[in-house]
């Protein structure tokens, strides 16, 4: 075969290569020790945000710069853990993934003592990580199937087929546990730890009316706005989205199940102070106030909702009115039995 | 080296040096070994070691009776879908390679026109028509056959519909292909020797039809196997396939070793059955034709 390089042209196109790998390149691209951090974010949207509200204030007013990288994964952090080559100062990271990390000595305990936790809400300060963005799954009912006066009010409302006929909608994931204890009386304070038998048996009476599993999160709200299921257990955001498209649909606050995100300092990060600071700063109130406005999951902040109005507090999970009606999902529970649950689930489902 | 490309059909001529076309794939070679045989290898190796030698991922899969169960649905499902997109595509197949070119143009495009949308989209488009408020379950209640909307959706039934449609096209271009090259006077000579109609399809048409059905099942069956957004979109409950499990165990449960122990088990599973149906229509072939 023909070489289709010359020899000279192809040590050129590596240099070029190497010159454009190493612009682009993040750490390299302006690194300079404790005037960069870099933070991982799951990009798009919430990147663009979190720039506006969060990065651009704190370079004015710490003159450290943050550079962002995207998208999360945990796969790399570990990569990076294990090799000790710290790409990232702050990471997002889901909750499973957090105590995951925390175990396996990933992430940096946090420094309360630069952070305050004492705005947020109860609960949450959690060793390694602080929280970043709330949503949670709630009862979302039709609106024209049940008019006010006459619509399902708690999770056994949901269970009672006599009372609230019409298809339903259920995650298809073992959590729903959670909602079948609700269901059958416990408190959304003793829904952990989890009784698991009193789960199953609450579950197996529902499973006949159940029409449709939903296994990715856009599902439910498509399936009400169809008018193919009249009650669904769906995520918020979903459900706020599609009534403002004008879907008569309405959702229960009352013993909603609280899920997050958070952001965690990585172990051996470069620049561990000025992570930290970064952390202490995106949680102040009127920040996350602001965060709130443009991106619907809010943060740990309960002073914030002095800052904002009635109608967006009135959509929001962590509104102390509301958040004390529900549970956080306890991720440590679920991080030691999420494998043998799901197989039981399965079994479950095929039966 | 062996290297000639076989086309099916062509007459193949034996030559001692490397055949010039060698080079024409010679990147696809390339490709397919770097981003096929190289990672089914890794899955290989993380099936089999975490991080010393262990079965436990296999064990695992064969104690607990669901995955079987699993495994089991999923390939009763992707035959379903297979029979049924032949059985639908060999009359059209047929029709195609019967008449005139300008007609056949338009069918093909008409074949193909689907494909340029995507699977999602289509998927979507099956849950419009099959749902409660759907446009299937509205003309039935305006023509009074049922009196309240009937489930369509989230049913085995709606999983092989929508997998037929968006499969159909991969076995009617195969089908066709072979059919249209199927020497017409062959089916004159039966006639002209007193075969009727169906005996000349029988022993004639049938079998030299056969490396299309072999393709286009293989290429269906295939794609059935790892299907995920349909069946997770339109079936129920019991709808499970193996796509979906393996997914859910890399992305949720990050079992990587019991994910790639799936796959394996998958592809090996695929290969035995595609080998058994190869074999079997290969015999039926000679039978019905002598040789092709």
């Amino acid at each position: 075969m023909k070489k289709i390089l010359s020899k000279r042209s192809r040590i050129v196109m590596t240099i070029i290569v190497a010159i454009g790998i190493l612009a682009w390149h993040p750490i390299l691209a302006g690194a300079e020790e404790g005037k960069t951090i870099v933070y991982n974010s799951s990009g798009g949207v919430v990147e663009q945000v979190a720039k506006k509200v969060f990065a651009e204030p704190f370079e004015q007013q710490t003159g450290i710069k943050v550079v962002f990288t995207a998208p999360v994964n945990f796969a790399k952090l570990k990569a990076m853990c294990e090799s000790g080559n710290i790409e990232w100062d702050v990471t997002e990271i889901g909750p499973e993934d957090m105590i995951r990390g925390k175990e396996r000595g990933y992430l940096e305990p946090i420094d309360y003592s630069i952070v305050d936790k004492s705005d947020f809400l109860p609960g949450l300060a959690h060793s390694h990580a602080v929280p970043a963005a709330f949503y949670s799954t709630v009862l979302a009912y039709n609106t024209k199937k049940f008019p006010a006066g006459k619509e399902p009010k708690s999770w056994a409302d949901f269970w009672d087929v006599n009372k609230f006929p019409g298809p339903r909608s259920l995650p298809n994931f073992p959590y729903t546990m959670e909602i079948a204890l609700m269901a059958d009386g416990v408190s959304p304070d003793k829904v952990y730890p989890l009784d698991e038998e009193r789960a199953w048996k609450s579950l197996d009476k529902i499973k006949p009316h159940v029409t449709a599993w939903w296994t990715m999160p856009a599902q439910p709200a498509q399936l009400l706005a169809d008018g193919e299921v009249d009650m669904a257990a769906a995520f918020n955001g979903r459900i706020t989205a599609i009534q403002k498209e004008g879907v008569p649909v309405a959702l229960e606050w009352n013993q909603q199940v609280l899920l997050l995100a958070y952001n965690a300092v990585v172990k051996g990060a470069k620049n561990k102070d000025a992570a930290m600071k970064f952390l202490a700063f995106m949680v102040k109130p009127e920040l996350q106030a602001e965060w709130v406005k443009m991106i619907p999951y809010p943060g740990p902040s309960k002073s914030m909702y002095e800052l904002l109005s009635p109608e967006l507090a009135k959509t929001l999970p962590t509104n102390p009115e509301f958040y004390k009606l529900g549970v956080v999902r306890d991720y440590q529970f679920w991080a030691e039995n999420e494998e043998r649950l799901m197989e039981k689930w399965n079994a479950w489902m095929l039966k | 080296m062996k290297s000639r490309i076989s086309i099916p059909g062509a007459q193949e001529k034996p030559r001692r040096s490397i055949d010039p076309t060698f080079y024409l794939i010679l990147p696809l070679l390339v490709l397919l070994i770097f981003f096929m045989v190289v990672p089914v290898f890794r899955i290989f190796a993380l099936s089999f070691f975490d991080p010393d030698f262990t079965i436990k991922h296999y064990m695992k899969f064969f104690q607990a009776g669901i995955y079987l169960q699993i495994l089991l649905r999923t390939l009763v499902i992707s035959l379903m879908v297979s029979v049924c997109c032949l059985i639908a595509g060999y009359p059209v197949s047929y029709l195609m390679a019967d008449v005139s070119p300008k007609t056949a143009k338009i069918l093909i495009i008409l074949v193909i026109l689907p494909l340029w949308t995507g699977i999602l989209v289509r998927t979507y488009a099956w849950m419009v028509l099959l749902g409660r408020q759907g446009l299937v379950n509205k003309l039935l209640i305006y023509l009074d056959l049922v009196a309240e909307p009937i489930k369509l959706l989230y049913t085995t039934k709606a999983v092989v519909l929508a997998m037929v449609q968006i499969l159909l096209p991969l076995m009617i271009l195969p089908l066709y292909a072979t059919m249209k090259g199927i020497d017409r006077d062959l089916l004159k000579a039966s006639k002209i020797l007193g075969a009727g109609p169906l005996r000349t399809f029988w022993r004639i048409f049938l079998p030299l039809s056969t490396p299309g059905i072999l393709a286009g099942f293989t290429l269906v069956f295939i794609i059935s196997i790892a299907f995920f957004i349909t069946p997770a979109l339109v079936g129920g409950r019991k709808d499970i396939m193996i796509a979906m499990l393996i997914e859910s165990q890399i992305t949720t449960l990050l079992n990587w070793g019991f994910a790639a122990a799936l796959s394996l088990i998958l592809m090996t599973m695929t290969l035995i059955i595609i080998g058994l149906f190869h074999k079997f229509i290969g015999i039926n072939r000679f039978v019905g034709s002598g040789d092709t």
